[in-house]
């Protein structure tokens, strides 16, 4: 007995430091990750991509609520009269366009696309008309754009936000996320977490993790977009002094891009779902920066489409940040009509 | 790393083996120290330059205490509070004292800006400050020696389980324990895990609970009716004492469990019968601190009443201010200061059974809470404005529209959790089972309780701010 109780105590030991130390290692828990996209069942890890079910769906474990469930559907098929042109395309985005192949822009001889929040690596090509479209969901508006708190002298754009502004409490955040994956992401454990998400649903009435339901429970939100506080929400206040400043450093990065080369510079912000979906009580920043007389950079206007439509469900999923095919497809139109006067 | 995360659960299961694995206490006392530093640095990495500083400076200012005679005793003394305090103010009120500072010091010196830092502060700042002062304070009176191995008393000021929260521990209860070797024992081991275990129910089903209503109530002041308002006050009364007093649970059980007793830090704190009261039973280790390193040096009762009063008022507001670089829990501190002293008869008063039975107890426990919730609102408000207006709010008496945040299913299990957890408080005395198996079901039960009750998710605990 005491000897099995010497094995187990090192078995538990030895796995444990193994456990902890894997959970340390960016590079071991994205192998692990690129093997289960593979071999593994529906869920992804983390929400870098877009899960089937929707991100929002995953995070919350509600894969068993049938009314937050719909596919992922987008479809990227070339635009009827769409040909090869001399414009190259950048998008400094997020993972609303990450996905978006070249082949439906028109009039493009290349894409290349970055994340809005690190550095941007490219440089315009000599002999071609270089566009560049600055795109981020509106969660992010205010947290990329104010990297600095000095309303004086905005920084060169040349990192638009080092961490989100939350690097300190990122490293344990992601080891408790790479620990959870590592020691839990097995199907079979599934039913146990479905099941506590659909009760907290069912008795609670409320969204698990980091999100909630919409006032009339027909979507699912992120849980820092609709909070009372905070940069990511559209019902926080923004005071004018913010949306200025928002309004001067698009300026400010404008002028930035074409100092360096670049012929056309884009902003687009797409709204987040709350914003749409449940306008009241909206802090209107979108429209507030676009409708401001000092901007002077052009704006892909997919808030004023999305806000007056009179049946808004169409263009997000409802288990997901993202929007709809339909949606996207309203964004890529938007800019193939810029494109084809090029 | 918080205690309500995988990444503890993990860690703790590792290192509690491991260190039984090991037959001799030096190897224990290296992996606790090393420990200690792992789970310090999930936080910000590069401040526990800071912690090894502080260290440093004690370490060789205990050293030096003791070979020391006369006035040099107090200049190493003073070297190494001013080390000590010097750290806490730059990264605690630094730019809470050039911001009050500022208007007075541009009237003055009109070309003169003091910068705003806007320094992240190091987790548990003021926890182990206080720890790490006592030390040198101690062997300064003779209470203790110095500690000749640098790894122990380096440990003793980064034991994980109260390295970022407290309690706030004193040299003679720690430095002798970490020196003894300690077989293992079962006993212990449930004793602490069901400690733990209640610690958790306490953070996990309790206080991530009551805290959605009193954020929905806090966040929605305006909008808020008086009764709402009062049950958000009510729910931060809730809340803070269960995160708080569940972190000392789980730091006092998982100590626990390696054979290590740490000090008792709350006893009961909303059923005392006055202010003064509430004082000996709500962060005890605080409490005692001020009273053996501030209060009693001050003078304590020795010089007439007046001075009494002085000396406590003076601890009150620096007890509101060692929670944080914000008028808040000055104004808190004061006016907690302010009722025990100037108002005797909030003060010392003795069984209440005794002297008027049990109804006249139950009024003053009441009358107690009530002014404790009070000033909690102050405590937890973003400024002293939001403060006075919550409090305006209550006494508006606008209607009686229950806004809580909460379903009604999830409101009436708050109160039940809450009730619950009041009532077996004070009913026990001691976490164990001499019963195996009636361990066993009690763990099995609080891990399904607290994965199905508990709100989980990385709520970092209230006192981690400070």
């Amino acid at each position: 007995m005491r000897k099995f109780k010497s094995i187990c105590a090192n078995t538990v030991l030895v796995v444990g430091l193994a456990v902890l130390l894997a959970a340390s290692s960016k590079w071991f828990v994205f192998a692990v990750w690129n093997w289960h996209n593979v071999h593994g069942g529906d869920r992804k890890w983390y929400m870098i991509y877009h899960s089937s079910w929707g991100d929002l769906v995953s995070q919350s474990n509600l894969d068993n609520e049938k009314m937050y469930l719909e596919r992922k559907n987008y479809t990227y098929d070339r635009p009827v009269g769409c040909g090869k042109g001399h414009v190259a395309l950048y998008i400094l985005g997020d993972s609303y366009t990450r996905d978006i192949p070249d082949s439906v822009f028109c009039n493009i001889s290349s894409l290349e696309k970055s994340r809005v929040t690190q550095a941007f690596p490219f440089k315009p090509k000599a002999g071609k008309k270089n566009v560049l479209i600055i795109e981020m969901t509106e969660r992010y508006v205010r947290e990329v754009l104010h990297v600095t708190t000095d309303f004086s002298s905005p920084p060169p754009p040349r990192r638009f936000a080092a961490s989100g502004g939350d690097g300190v409490k990122s490293y344990a955040a992601f080891t408790n996320r790479n620990l959870e994956y590592l020691l839990f992401h097995f199907n079979f454990l599934n039913p146990v977490r479905t099941a506590k998400a659909s009760f907290v649903l069912k008795v609670f009435g409320r969204g698990s993790g980091n999100t909630v339901l919409s006032k009339d429970t027909k979507y699912l939100f992120f849980r820092s977009t609709v909070a009372p506080n905070g940069r990511f929400s559209s019902y926080s206040i923004v005071t004018d002094a913010e949306v200025e400043f928002c309004v001067r450093k698009m300026n400010f990065i404008y002028d930035h891009f074409k100092a360096n080369g670049y012929d056309e510079i884009y902003f687009s912000f797409i709204p987040s779902p709350a914003t749409i979906l449940q306008p009241g009580g909206y802090n209107g920043l979108i429209p507030r920066i676009q409708q401001n007389p000092m901007l002077k950079v052009k704006v892909f206007d997919v808030f004023s489409v999305f806000s007056s439509s009179p049946n808004p469900d169409i263009f997000y999923r409802k288990g997901d940040t993202h929007w709809s095919n339909h949606g996207m497809h309203i964004w890529i139109d938007m800019v193939n009509s810029e494109l084809v006067r090029y | 790393m918080v205690f309500n995360s995988l990444h503890f659960l993990v860690f703790f299961i590792v290192v509690t083996v491991w260190f039984f694995r090991m037959q001799h206490q030096k190897s224990r006392i290296w992996l606790l120290l090393l420990s200690s530093c792992y789970f310090y640095m999930m936080f910000i990495p590069v401040y526990i330059l800071i912690l090894f500083f502080t260290i440093l400076v004690d370490y060789y200012a205990g050293l030096l205490l003791e070979r020391t005679d006369g006035r040099r005793r107090k200049l190493i003394l003073s070297g190494s509070i001013a080390a000590n305090l010097g750290v806490l103010v730059f990264f605690k009120y630094f730019d809470f004292l050039s911001t009050s500072l500022q208007p007075l010091l541009h009237a003055l010196f009109p070309s003169v800006r003091v910068p705003y830092l806007d320094l992240l502060l190091p987790i548990g700042l003021s926890f182990h400050t206080f720890q790490a002062l006592s030390y040198t304070i101690e062997v300064y009176r003779g209470n203790q020696r110095a500690e000749k191995d640098l790894a122990v008393y380096a440990l003793y000021v980064m034991y994980y389980p109260q390295l970022v929260a407290g309690p706030i521990e004193r040299p003679q209860n720690m430095l002798g324990q970490f020196h003894e070797f300690r077989p293992y024992n079962w006993d212990n081991v449930k004793e602490g895990l069901l400690r733990m275990s209640w610690g958790f129910f306490k953070k996990m089903v309790v206080a991530d609970r009551v805290a959605m209503i009193v954020d929905h109530v806090y966040d929605t002041r305006s909008h808020q009716s008086s009764l709402s308002l009062v049950i958000g006050a009510i729910a931060y009364s809730v809340q803070i004492y269960c995160d708080f007093s569940g972190y000392s649970d789980i730091a006092i059980g998982a100590s626990k469990v390696m054979g290590i007793k740490l000090m008792e830090n709350f006893r009961n704190p909303y059923g005392a019968q006055g202010l003064a009261e509430f004082w000996k039973r709500w962060h005890i280790s605080l409490s005692t601190w001020f009273r053996d390193y501030l209060y009693i040096p001050l003078g304590g009762n020795r010089k007439g009443i007046i001075r009494t009063r002085f000396n406590v008022f003076v601890v009150f507001i620096l007890s509101g201010l060692w929670h944080g670089a914000n008028w808040t829990f000055g104004l808190w501190g004061v006016v907690h200061g302010f009722l025990v002293t100037v108002f005797p008869g909030l003060k010392n008063i003795k069984s209440g059974i005794a002297k008027g039975g049990r109804s006249v107890a139950a009024i003053r426990v009441t009358a107690t809470f009530t002014l404790v919730t009070l000033l909690w609102i102050f405590f937890r408000a973003p400024t002293v404005q939001d403060g006075f207006a919550y409090v305006a709010g209550i006494f508006s008496f606008s209607g009686s529209r229950l806004s809580t945040g909460l379903n009604t299913n999830e409101f009436l299990l708050a109160i039940f959790v809450s009730v619950l957890m009041f009532v077996a408080e004070a009913r026990i005395k001691r976490f164990y089972f001499r019963s195996d198996i009636l361990f066993y079901i009690s763990i099995c039960l609080a891990v399904n309780v607290c994965y199905f009750l508990g709100v989980v998710g990385e709520t970092k605990f209230i006192y981690f701010q400070f």
